[in-house]
């Protein structure tokens, strides 16, 4: 019982289509999304209503566990917190690229213009959006996860 | 019905056998397709149906295939790759019962189950399930030295499964479906010289609107060569392949505001998968047996060649069972 010469052949073939495709490194286009900005930019900015969204990871989720975010509703042209900034604050993850959400968060109103946004879950690693709405605009931050 | 029966049964048909080997080979190369494309995204299967189309001298074909795959990377729309640290587990059942129903004519569906394990948790629900109309517009009933065997088929998606928009799981672990039907045109080339078995296919699907989802087209196109190894080990054969899928990018309609409608371009996606596979055909022990079992083990990855954008990348190894049932 001999092994033909021809698998051989095959198998190396099978072997060399098998080469690498070439990845991107992981850390390429984290540019200017989540980190490296100024202190004054916006994380989202609701135009119409004339607020800036700052937020802040009070803990960073991981690929098993949720984080959770503060978010500050700031003046767009000062540095002053909106008092009477809309309590009905709502946020969904969104992932654009694939067009799918993940599991919905919390917003919880700590004091008028700040909340805290809980149960932050990302069900896959990627580009994803945090949108927020209020009952007259909506704005989005873009980040990697 | 002993063994003794079978044997007979084999020694005395050994034309049949002949042609039962040559069917073996060809319906052993089609296990390397139908398997990458379960989930070609996290949300959206894209397909091909060849595993489903009889492409031998088979009256019926009756199959079985357990897929395991374990999704390690993301890849992102712009090509960036990032990996998983907890990885997702999913596997997936599907059978096919396909059946001539002329001399040229073939009808077909395969119905499938997912299990996605992630999290510590694990859901299982039905899949997508396809319908095929098949027709041998290129037949090869002479054993043409050189001219390949041509099918052509109709493929339909019937979205059985929950898709990611229904899904009531956290990491859409109940949602093993596209969403949306989806109708495919696809043709087969295969062709059996000595030892070698090529197969070329491809399939092109258009899906239908189903809110939330404005489906796009899509194409499947998979190349594979099995070579037969009855002269070292009987019933042997090695194959190996590689698929191609793209899936177009499309449009979902999301309610903004009150009553306000718009619509959301999601983009394209694409992956590459290269397999190999062995596969064995006839009953252990029972080598003349006639209208054989054939047995398949093939393996994938779509992390190792190709561009991939847009898509989870896995490794899947699939266990598969075929009853033969020749004309
Ligand atoms: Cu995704």
């Amino acid at each position: 019982m001999k092994f033909p010469f021809h698998t051989l052949v095959f198998l190396l073939l099978a072997i060399s289509l098998v080469s690498c495709a070439k990845p991107l490194a992981d850390s390429t286009d984290s540019e200017t999304r989540t980190e490296g900005k100024s202190q004054n930019a916006c994380k989202a900015s609701l135009k119409t209503d004339g607020v800036c969204l700052d937020a802040i990871w009070e803990t960073y989720p991981t690929e098993t566990t949720v984080g959770s975010l503060l978010v500050f509703a700031r003046s767009l042209n000062s540095d002053h917190l909106v008092k009477d900034f809309s309590t009905d604050l709502r946020v969904t993850l969104w992932m654009p690229s694939m067009g799918h959400g993940s599991s919905p968060v919390k917003v919880v109103p700590l004091q008028p213009g700040m909340f805290r946004i809980e149960k932050v879950f990302f069900i896959m690693r990627g580009d994803w959006e945090v949108r927020f709405q209020t009952p007259t605009d909506r704005a989005t931050w873009a980040l990697d996860f | 019905m002993g063994l003794g029966f079978l044997t007979a049964a084999a020694a005395v048909t050994a034309a049949v056998t002949a042609t039962a080997r040559h069917a073996a080979v060809v319906s052993a190369a089609t296990f390397l397709f139908g398997v990458e494309f379960a989930f070609a995204g996290a949300c959206c299967g894209g397909g091909s149906s060849v595993a489903g189309v009889i492409l031998g001298d088979e009256k019926y074909l009756l199959g079985l295939d357990l897929d395991s795959k374990t999704i390690t990377t993301d890849v992102s729309a712009k090509g960036v790759w990032r990996d998983r640290l907890e990885l997702e587990e999913q596997q997936t059942l599907k059978l096919h019962l396909t059946s001539l129903i002329s001399d040229r004519f073939q009808l077909g569906v395969s119905p499938s189950l997912v299990k996605k394990h992630r999290y510590g948790d694990t859901d299982t629900s039905l899949g997508d399930t396809s319908l095929l109309l098949a027709y041998e517009a290129l037949p090869d009933w002479d054993y043409h030295p050189i001219r390949p065997r041509g099918t052509v088929y109709v493929s339909a998606s019937i979205p059985t499964g929950k898709s990611v928009y229904d899904s009531q799981s956290t990491g859409f672990l109940d949602a093993a479906g596209k969403g949306y039907a989806s109708l495919g045109l696809g043709a087969i080339f295969n062709k059996t010289i000595s030892k070698w078995t090529a197969i070329f296919s491809t399939e092109a699907h258009h899906g239908f609107d189903k809110s939330p989802i404005r489906p796009s087209w899509g194409y499947t196109t998979s190349l594979s060569f099995s070579y037969d190894l009855a002269s070292w080990i009987k019933g042997l054969s090695v194959q190996t392949g590689l698929s191609h899928t793209y899936q177009n990018g499309f449009h979902l309609e999301q309610s903004q505001f009150e009553g306000n409608q718009s619509l959301e371009t999601v983009d394209a996606l694409q992956v590459t998968a290269p397999s190999i596979g062995l596969s064995y055909s006839g009953i252990p022990f029972l080598p003349e047996s006639e209208d054989p079992l054939v047995f398949h083990l093939t393996y994938s990855d779509q992390s190792l060649l190709g561009m991939p954008l847009n898509t989870p990348l896995g490794k899947t190894l699939t266990l598969g069972i075929r009853k033969q049932i020749l004309r």
